[in-house]
């Protein structure tokens, strides 16, 4: 094995333990808690390396975060897997091919990939089966959640930035 | 980005999303749950969010403890306020309990006694260097409490009122040797004097003194004033403990056990009228009196003597 490999196989262990860490950190009751709104800090993180580490293993950390939340959620299981697996794949192309990378930009996309996971969250959830009062889920509950979730992509990007640029090797 | 398209990773992702599909039919196709994947997230997952639940739950704990120390410390203060105010509360019951029990004592005295007109009073002061235990009571001349009017209990006879102010007065007790009390045995009607005596003082008790020598008088009998003068009659003073002879021979005395509690009284009665009250023309009384001036005389002959004898003796 080379030392690239290792490094790639540590990488990616590295950032499979953050995302599960991260995952039983947003799960917990109470923890990080605000007038009853927890981050999805699991989903803003795979976002991260999504546009750092490209569409396949973007891809398949968000199949890996989807899963996780779909442990944890009310949803069919693997809406969330598919969800978290279209929005960094499509983060990740948006990076390569129309986006220059940096934080702002990098904020801006997770930004808008926590509010359409919200808006199809309550879409599936809510708004399809005409539930009367479901407006106040969304501003009250989904969209406070995605915006409590961006604020972490500003320690979330340094940290997959930083361990990108130490286990990549050239070769 | 067609190049995307054209290569391998497209075809991964491709084929990640068909699995993914493949899931979620399942998975609506079983009801959502039940799926093998599924299964492994929870065992892998579990563990991990109990340990976190726990650490979380510490530290929440750890912090709020902080955080909640001032609301601790309110709650401390409302809770020692509450306390004092309910020792105040105890202390009113305990006083409102002792009026009650005095109130009901003075019913009962009321309705064997239709004559007497009572005013209640407390114990407020006691001189502790006073030998024969007289006391102050927070009811004076404002009451219509008078010198002279006999204090009592339910129990028996207490004393007398000596002095009187607006809103006190102060009480000499039967085993004050200079209060003479006109009383009877009740089972043989022989009646006598009762005082104070120095010697029986240390026994709580008093001196039933000038009983006939030939009377019946015996351990147990109950002793009563025999009315007239300042104290009605039939109140019961106490018990006969023993009969003795005067060392003059000529009469005997009795030592008697007081009914009432006279060192340890917190709460009396004062009996402000009765029918017969001063009313000394009493045959019984005067009968007492004209024996206790016989006895004071003879007292006096008998000391004249002494000293005659000694002035001789010393010429």
């Amino acid at each position: 094995m080379t030392k690239a490999t290792r490094c790639k196989i540590i990488k990616f262990t590295l950032y499979f333990c953050i995302t599960l860490l991260l995952y039983c950190l947003q799960t917990t009751p109470f923890l990080f808690e605000i007038s009853g709104v927890k981050p999805m800090m699991a989903f803003a993180f795979v976002l991260c390396i999504a546009v750092y580490e490209g569409t396949l293993m973007g891809g398949v950390f968000g199949f890996i975060c989807g899963i996780l939340c779909d442990f944890s959620s009310e949803m069919i299981f693997g809406a969330n897997a598919l969800i978290c697996f279209l929005f960094c794949v499509g983060a990740a192309l948006l990076m390569i091919y129309l986006v220059r990378k940096n934080v702002w930009t990098v904020t801006l996309t997770v930004t808008v990939a926590m509010l359409g996971r919200a808006v199809i969250e309550y879409y599936f959830k809510y708004g399809m089966w005409n539930y009367e009062g479901t407006g106040f889920v969304l501003w009250g509950r989904l969209i406070p959640v995605a915006i409590y979730s961006v604020v972490f992509v500003f320690g979330f990007y340094p940290l997959v930035g930083l361990i990108k640029r130490r286990l990549d090797v050239e070769i | 980005m067609q190049e995307f398209f054209k290569g391998w990773r497209f075809k991964v992702l491709l084929a990640l999303l068909v699995f993914i599909l493949a899931i979620l039919l399942r998975a609506a196709a079983s009801g959502g749950f039940g799926d093998i994947l599924e299964q492994s997230v929870g065992v892998v997952t579990s563990p991990i969010m109990k340990l976190s639940t726990k650490i979380s739950d510490g530290a929440t704990e750890f912090f709020q403890r902080i955080v909640n120390v001032n609301k601790v410390y309110e709650e401390n203060e409302e809770y020692r306020e509450r306390i004092n105010e309910l020792n105040k509360q105890l202390i009113d019951y305990e006083a409102v309990k002792k009026e009650n029990e005095q109130f009901r004592d003075y019913l009962e005295l009321k309705e064997e006694n239709t004559d007497y007109t009572f005013e209640a009073a407390t114990v407020i002061g006691r001189d502790p260097n006073d030998r024969y235990y007289s006391f102050v009571i927070d009811a004076g001349s404002r009451n219509s409490i008078e010198t002279g009017d006999p204090v009592i209990t339910a129990d028996g006879l207490i004393g007398v009122v000596y002095e009187t102010g607006a809103n006190y007065s102060k009480v000499m007790t039967i085993l004050n040797p200079s209060l003479n009390v006109g009383c009877y045995d009740i089972r043989t009607g022989d009646s006598g004097i009762l005082v104070g005596d120095l010697e029986l003082l240390e026994e709580g008790c008093c001196k039933f003194q000038y009983i006939p020598r030939d009377s019946g008088a015996a351990n147990g009998d109950l002793a009563v004033t025999s009315g007239g003068g300042i104290f009605p009659r039939d109140l019961v003073i106490g018990t006969i403990l023993s009969i003795h002879a005067e060392r003059d021979g000529v009469s005997l005395y009795a030592k008697v056990k007081p009914s009432a509690n006279i060192t340890n009284v917190k709460n009396v009665f004062i009996i402000t009228s009765f029918d017969g009250q001063w009313d000394v023309t009493d045959d019984e009384n005067l009968a007492i009196d004209k024996m206790y001036l016989e006895h004071q005389n003879k007292k006096k002959e008998q000391a004249e003597l002494q000293e005659q004898e000694n002035s001789e003796t010393e010429e």
